[in-house]
């Protein structure tokens, strides 16, 4: 018996790992592709160089709050769920510069889940211009491939303009090195901080996702949206990276759309077959009692995603969602 | 001024390529990034340039974009997360293109040929995703349709054909274009897969063959391992082969995979049908045998009777494949 066969697993992890066995398993096209995020992670990068990344979160009474709400249609759900934390007036001030984070990692159809549904966003940017009286609303994310034909096929650069956003896509300006206290994986790397330099509120909006390198694919590894450089590296520790990034952005709100869920072959799916209606939609201030939540709609459990344990150890949040008490409602 | 236009973009890309490649990422475990690639053999080129599908475009439909081209150093740059499943199986190239309808904008597909290098690799990566609600393809062995999609294993590729919608003018443009590429790629390799003849056909349930290239069942000693879905009286059956390279090391395996199910929770059955080991794995049985070179057997079944009949057809089959 070698000493790679005595890996111990949990019984839960190994027959999740069993049954998806095999699952856990050009230059460039154009310039354009690589000159939006030009710079190389630097390990002589000066400290005093690097940027902090705001804490963007508001002080909620009791710490962590999440609403769980049913209905089919996002952009109702996502209303109700919203006002059952007690309305977006609660998280932003008038004046304010809101940037949105949604999912827009792939030129996918909108049909087939593995981005933002557009029409959610659309209704976020609405809710925080009308009801926020936020000044600015930005749309943003960091999708490698191509970023105008992720936010043209997607349907979230046309949704998100229409609504009164101002979408706005990577340009090298916007990389700044970070790196993350006491991080492991995330020191003196790139990430895409332009937008968030000016912003005061930020807020996470992603599909629910299962996700062939992490398992499943909710509002913390939405984050990962904002890694710059070759990030794919961190695919080889997904899990204490997914926490690092839930320790290094903490967001004002997060909202995990689970009307619609990618049951397999994530996260880019492709067939309407891998999607299933759970009718579901969760917000929340604590993204680890959201996605701990989430995962329950993938048919998993919080054992079978260690981020979601790690993160809770760094104390970012819970991932006994029910010690925050949901709030539960209806929309549609 | 065009040669100035054109040669720096090509040094800074250059300069940011290598300057990533060279950066520490030992935090991640990793002591080199580069892995060594299998050679493409294939047909198509083998340069970095986008092979051509926009001739292939069907008629009411037209090139949507240009085509690209992705290695193992760039495909996370276009599937992102699953990338590995790819570069674990013997990835080569990935190449792709978008068409969209000339009178709806909103009727799209997208073309997605995978250069896996060998018809196991492709096969492999197939079968491992198929979609359970499909249907198979006429005239094409290892192909299947979903509501929106066609998905194709050919030779040493494997081919997606991701529509935006379930439209017949989609569908149909699939239908073209996945014929379009079995009468062009002729010289892809072999077409069938000779070790699914190994499971014998009575009960079986057609198309469900999965190929695991490493870490079958989550054991990662189990290489090359097929398996494949049976249904007897109702109970389904997973049973699964192993070809090795020899007896000996079938047994080792034999013995390795059986250690592996005890040390992560498994409890021994008294078996009267040696080489034959039964575990009972938190409620599930396992079953594991070995005939001459093949490790064989029964996966997370329910019923012990049902399994004891599919793994004695199996063994029955494979005493022949010896002789």
């Amino acid at each position: 018996m070698t000493k790679k066969d005595k890996i111990k697993l949990p019984r839960r992890q190994f027959l999740a790992r069993a049954a998806k066995a095999g699952l856990s398993i050009a230059a460039a096209s154009t310039l354009a592709k690589l000159m939006y995020n030009p710079k190389p992670p630097s390990a002589t990068t000066d400290v005093s160089e690097m940027v902090i990344v705001p804490d963007f979160s508001v002080a909620a009474k009791p710490p962590g709050q999440i609403s769980i709400v049913k209905g089919p249609d996002p952009a109702q759900s996502c209303l109700k769920a919203v006002d059952l934390l007690g309305g977006i007036e609660r998280f932003i001030e008038p004046g304010e510069v809101v940037v949105i984070k949604p999912n827009v990692a792939f030129a996918s159809p909108p049909g087939l889940g593995a981005t933002t549904n557009p029409a959610l966003v659309a209704q976020l940017v609405r809710l925080c211009l009308d009801r926020g009286k936020a000044k600015k609303v930005i749309v943003t994310d960091n999708p490698i491939n191509n970023p105008e034909s992720c936010f043209l096929i997607s349907g979230i650069g046309k949704a998100a303009s229409a609504a009164g956003a101002e979408v706005l896509l990577p340009r090298p300006a916007f990389f700044e090195d970070t790196s993350l206290e006491n991080g492991k994986l995330i020191n003196n790397w790139p990430i895409y901080f332009g937008p968030l330099r000016k912003a005061d509120k930020l807020i996470g909006i992603a599909p629910l996702k299962h996700h062939h390198r992490s398992g499943a694919s909710m509002t913390m590894k939405n984050f990962y949206g904002l890694l710059g450089g070759r990030r794919n590296i961190f695919h080889q520790d997904i899990n204490t990276t997914i926490a690092e990034l839930a320790m290094l952005f903490r967001p004002t709100l997060v909202i995990l759309d689970g009307t619609t869920v990618m049951m397999t072959n994530g996260p880019t799916g492709g067939s309407t077959s891998d999607l299933k209606r759970a009718d579901t939609l969760i917000a929340g201030t604590d993204p680890v009692a959201v996605d701990s939540f989430g995962a329950t709609l993938l048919d998993l459990k919080v054992s079978d995603l260690p981020y979601l344990s790690i993160a809770a150890n760094a104390g970012v949040g819970a991932t006994d969602y029910m010690s925050l008490k949901p709030s539960y409602g209806s929309a549609g | 001024m065009a040669i100035v236009l054109i040669a720096v973009p090509l040094i800074v890309l250059i300069v940011i390529f290598n300057a990533q490649k060279s950066a520490d990422i030992s935090r991640f475990g990793i002591e080199t990034p580069i892995t060594e690639k299998p050679q493409s053999r294939g047909l198509l080129t083998d340069d970095e340039q986008p092979i051509d599908f926009a001739h292939l475009a069907p008629r009411g439909f037209a090139p949507f974009g240009p085509g690209e081209s992705y290695v193992e150093e760039t495909l996370y740059e276009k599937i992102n997360g699953k990338a590995p499943l790819y570069t674990e199986s013997g990835f080569v190239k990935l190449h792709t293109q978008r068409y969209v309808n000339v009178k709806d904008d909103e009727l799209t597909f997208e073309l997605c040929l995978y250069d896996m290098s060998s018809a196991a690799n492709a096969f492999s990566v197939y079968s491992i995703q198929r979609r359970a609600q499909s249907s198979p393809v006429d005239d094409m062995p290892f192909a299947y349709r979903t509501q929106n999609s066609l998905y194709l294993a050919l030779g040493r590729y494997y081919c997606e054909l991701i529509g935006s919608s379930d439209s017949p003018l989609i569908l149909d443009a699939l239908d073209f274009i996945a014929t379009t590429l079995v009468e062009n790629l002729k010289d892809a390799g072999p077409v069938e897969i000779p070790q699914l003849a190994l499971f014998p056909v009575e009960n079986l349930t057609p198309n469900t063959f999965i190929l695991y290239l490493n870490g079958a069942f989550g054991f990662d000693g189990l290489t090359n391992t097929f398996s494949a879905k049976y249904n007897l009286d109702g109970e389904t059956i997973t049973a699964f082969i192993s070809k090795q390279p020899d007896g000996a090391v079938a047994k080792k395996l034999l013995d390795r995979y059986h250690q592996f199910l005890l040390d992560n929770g498994g409890e021994e059955i008294a078996s009267s049908e040696p080489p034959a080991k039964y575990i009972d794995f938190y409620g599930g049985l396992e079953i594991v045998s070995v005939e001459n070179s093949f490790v064989f057997g029964i996966h997370q079944a329910e019923d012990r009777t049902a399994a004891r009949t599919i793994l004695t057809l199996i063994r029955d089959r494979l005493i022949k494949e010896n002789q």
